[in-house]
């Protein structure tokens, strides 16, 4: 029983710890700044914490698969989707399908190029996804250069990713279902264990009998599609799109991922803990605003963050 | 007089204990040998001396005062250099730049080459002569690296040198020249713990040797008072009075062919290998270290994406360049390095039991974990694997428990071939002979077939119906019936014969 004890605690120290931050934060946040710890406000900042989960969902996903797997391109993926598909939707419901297949289409297409690069041309992921949100953010800014980007979203987008149900955020449901979807995928389907076999250990997966080079490709291709469909409920939320709508979710997604204690050296990932990792950096956000320190005192935050736990696991690694 | 003395040693990594209660002492000028089951915590120890570790309680004395070093760095300093079984070099640096590695003399700022240099050159001038030191660490075989892993710790000028198992990547050669290098050392005075599997290497070289079981010192023998006696160290070591050898009871070898292969060709490694394994055999691959065996067996397993091979199982074509289709077949691999092929180390017993499976046409979406557990359950009962639950990271079990894993993965298949590299490689005589005993009887009783490729030859002498010698890539001779003895098999693979 003691050791069913400390080993739960053993495996789930780093989401505890995540946790005990957040508690933390909110505490602090309550007895300095005024209204910080009402309802609405928490669960206000829970429907900002939704997007940048979302995001840091793709970036857990590429990250578990190992061989140093990021993708710096979710955020001008969304972005691209978002402005493509304003005009499609025309505020119509109707064409909310369409907007669909353009998010779907355009994800795929994405992550397949990010992925073949990386698993067959052994590219690595970090110059591929830079280049690759590069190219997008120049077919962006050509796109939007000189005209202004017309369209809205569909209601039916709209009232999901931006209204709420009583106080409660519709995105919350969202992404609570998500979150039991990739937690069964994960933890009870081949997928999951594929995925955390190739991340673990590359060659004994494929002695295994494992196409790991389609598993590298397939994460990225995952990991564009649930970007693009990010940019889909973002514009749904803002009720436009424009040019730098959603880059600024690509550090936040990977400090999300730290924060929530999943390893960046790939093998494993607990969607839950990368969600208070969101959750984490969010409230950190709205502090800081609550200060007056703004976006530089944001940045300035995150990185100090992503300095004090990245040692911190590291150290704790290198004890064992 | 005594150099070091550990007094009580505890260490405990997750649930599982690696040593409850162990005591050691080393003295100036001796060898004192290391020896002990797989798990026995004789790694352990030696790593909590050398500061990779740190203990959870007794007391380490050095030299008369208590120390207690929190990395190998601070351990170096004070003259404790250990000798490390996975091999710390760094690949694209040369042989005297590894060895000068982190103690390099400089000359202001430009570092001193040619002093550096000449220290190479006249330690390895004992060890292995013949080794350029201007090569790439990348481009040596194992046993050349092993070798220069150990220039590179006696070039610190050790008090205490702490050998884990330094001689099984070595060829017999080699670890001749290593034993007159000890000899000189305690000759100077060095104190030395040196462990390996292989007893009478433990009995040449060493003054006496401390044997550990379950995590604590058993006996410690005296070879200047106590008599040499095998039996009773290995009666130590596995703790009961059984019989070491398993039973080679052979069922006739049939005349069935199962496996055929021709014209096997892969890059420069592999050339024009061609044999038959008939049903039911143990068929060994024997030779010189590093002349083709693990390619062979790689590419046997599929995992050789470009390999030419004309192979036939059972009469019907397959092919071979994909792990998975050998998989399909039956041919299924047990890698020799079990860390780096064949564990996923952080994830749980269970986690690598299932995961072959998972790779399968058909295998379930959803995975049927009740029925899983239960299998796996069984399978380490079987073997006898030693672990609190399966839920437990590989990375917490001892060397042999962990190979066993490896092993215990592919029972649930229906095994037509079974590939195993070196599988007693690191492996301590108890866990060797649970292993071995379980191959033969999967041999006898579901007349599979064996691939054997074992550095060690007594393995090959001692289990094979015949044995195949590699030679650059090729096989240069087959052996059979009374032709499979230790000589024959050796003059084979210097081309002697």
């Amino acid at each position: 029983m003691n050791l069913g004890i400390s080993m739960f605690f053993e495996r789930y120290k780093k989401i505890i710890v995540a946790f005990i931050l957040i508690v933390l934060l909110f505490a602090l946040g309550g007895i300095i700044v005024p209204n910080f710890l009402t309802v609405e406000q928490v669960l206000f900042t829970l429907k900002l914490a939704s997007f940048t989960a979302l995001f840091a969902l793709c970036q857990m996903i590429v990250i578990a698969a190992g061989g140093s797997g990021l993708d710096l391109s979710v955020g001008y993926a969304a972005t691209l989707t978002a402005v493509l598909t304003a005009s499609v939707m025309d505020g119509q419901n109707a064409n909310l399908g369409a907007a669909i297949l353009i998010a779907l289409a355009l994800g795929s297409a994405i992550g397949l190029a990010n992925g073949a690069l990386v698993s067959f041309l052994e590219l690595p992921p970090l110059v591929v996804t830079m280049a690759m949100a590069n190219i997008l953010q120049g077919i962006v800014n050509a796109y939007t250069a000189g005209r202004n980007i017309t369209g809205r979203p569909s209601p039916i987008l709209a009232t999901l990713a931006a209204k709420s149900t009583g106080k409660f955020p519709n995105i919350l449901f969202i992404l609570f279902t998500i979150t039991v979807l990739v937690m069964i995928v994960l933890n009870k389907t081949k997928w999951g264990t594929i995925l955390f076999g190739v991340g673990s250990n590359e060659t004994t997966a494929y002695l295994s009998g494992i196409n790991v080079k389609a598993v590298r490709c397939a994460v990225f291709v995952i990991s564009g599609i649930l970007a693009s469909l990010t940019g889909l409920l973002l514009i749904g939320n803002m009720g436009i799109a424009f040019k730098d709508m959603a880059s600024n979710y690509v550090m936040p997604s990977i400090a999300a991922v730290v924060v929530g204690g999943v390893s960046l050296t790939g093998g494993d990932g607990n969607y839950i803990g990368v969600i208070l990792g969101a959750i984490f950096l969010q409230a950190l956000t709205n502090l800081l605003i609550a200060f007056g320190l703004g976006d530089a005192g944001k940045w300035l935050a995150f990185g100090i963050v992503l300095y004090v736990l990245l040692s911190f696991y590291a150290s704790d690694r290198r004890s064992r | 007089m005594i150099v070091l003395e550990a007094i009580g040693i505890k260490k405990n990594f997750g649930g599982v204990v690696a040593l409850s209660n162990a005591n050691l002492r080393c003295y100036q000028g001796r060898i004192t040998g290391l020896l002990g089951a797989n798990g026995s915590g004789k790694s352990t120890m030696s790593k909590i001396i050398c500061g990779v570790y740190q203990a959870d309680g007794g007391e380490i004395k050095y030299k008369g005062r208590t120390v207690r070093y929190r990395s190998p760095s601070e351990a170096r300093k004070d003259g404790i250099a250990m000798v490390f079984q996975n091999l710390s070099l760094v690949a694209d640096l040369t042989v005297w730049q590894n060895i000068v590695l982190g103690k390099e003399e400089s000359n202001g700022i430009f570092l001193n080459n040619d002093s550096a240099k000449e220290l190479s050159r006249k330690i390895l001038a004992q060890l292995l002569p013949d080794l350029d030191i201007n090569k790439k660490v990348s481009q040596l075989n194992p046993g050349e690296m092993q070798i220069v892993e150990i220039a590179k710790a006696i070039s610190q000028n050790p008090q205490l040198l702490i050998l884990d198992e330094p001689t099984a990547a070595l060829e017999q050669a080699q670890v001749k020249n290593l034993f007159d290098c000890m000899r000189a050392l305690a000759k100077e005075g060095v104190a030395m713990i040196f462990t390996s599997h292989r007893l009478w290497e433990v009995m040449e070289i060493c003054d006496d040797v401390t044997i550990f079981r379950n995590g604590e010192n058993v006996a410690t023998i005296d070879f200047e008072k106590d008599e040499k006696d095998p039996e009773k160290i290995i009666s130590y070591i596995t703790g009961d009075t059984q019989k070491t050898k398993v039973e080679k009871k052979h069922v006739a070898v049939t005349d069935e062919t199962i496996l055929s292969i021709k014209n096997l060709n892969y890059g420069k490694s592999l050339k024009n290998v061609s044999f038959d394994l008939k049903k039911g055999e143990i068929l060994g691959i024997g030779g010189l270290a590093g002349q083709g065996q693990l390619e062979l067996m790689h590419a046997l397993a599929g995992a050789f994406h470009s390999l030419h091979c004309d192979a036939e199982l059972r009469g019907k074509k397959i092919k071979l360049n994909r792990p998975l289709n050998a998989i399909k077949e039956g041919i299924v691999f047990v890698p020799g390095d079990k860390q780096l092929e064949g564990l996923f180390l952080k994830r749980s017993v269970l986690f690598n039991m299932i995961f072959p499976k998972m790779g399968l046409p058909g295998h379930p979406s959803f995975i049927p974990y009740d029925e899983y557990r239960r299998e796996c359950e069984e399978i380490v009962e079987v073997l006898s694997i030693k672990t609190p639950t399966v839920d437990v990271p590989v990375e917490n079990l001892s060397g042999g428990n962990q190979q066993k894993v490896v092993v215990g993965k592919w029972l649930p298949f229906d095994i037509n071939v079974l590939l195993l590299a070196d599988p007693a490689k690191g492996i301590d005589v108890g866990a060797k002979r649970d292993l071995y005993q379980y191959i033969v009887n999967q041999v006898q009783e579901k007349n599979t077939s064996v691939i054997l490729y074992a550095s060690d030859n007594e393995e090959l002498v001692e289990y094979c119906d015949r044995v195949l010698i590699m030679y650059e890539g090729q096989i240069v001779a087959s052996l059979e019936g009374g032709d499979i003895n230790q000589d024959t098999i050796i003059a084979c693979s210097m081309r002697l014969r």
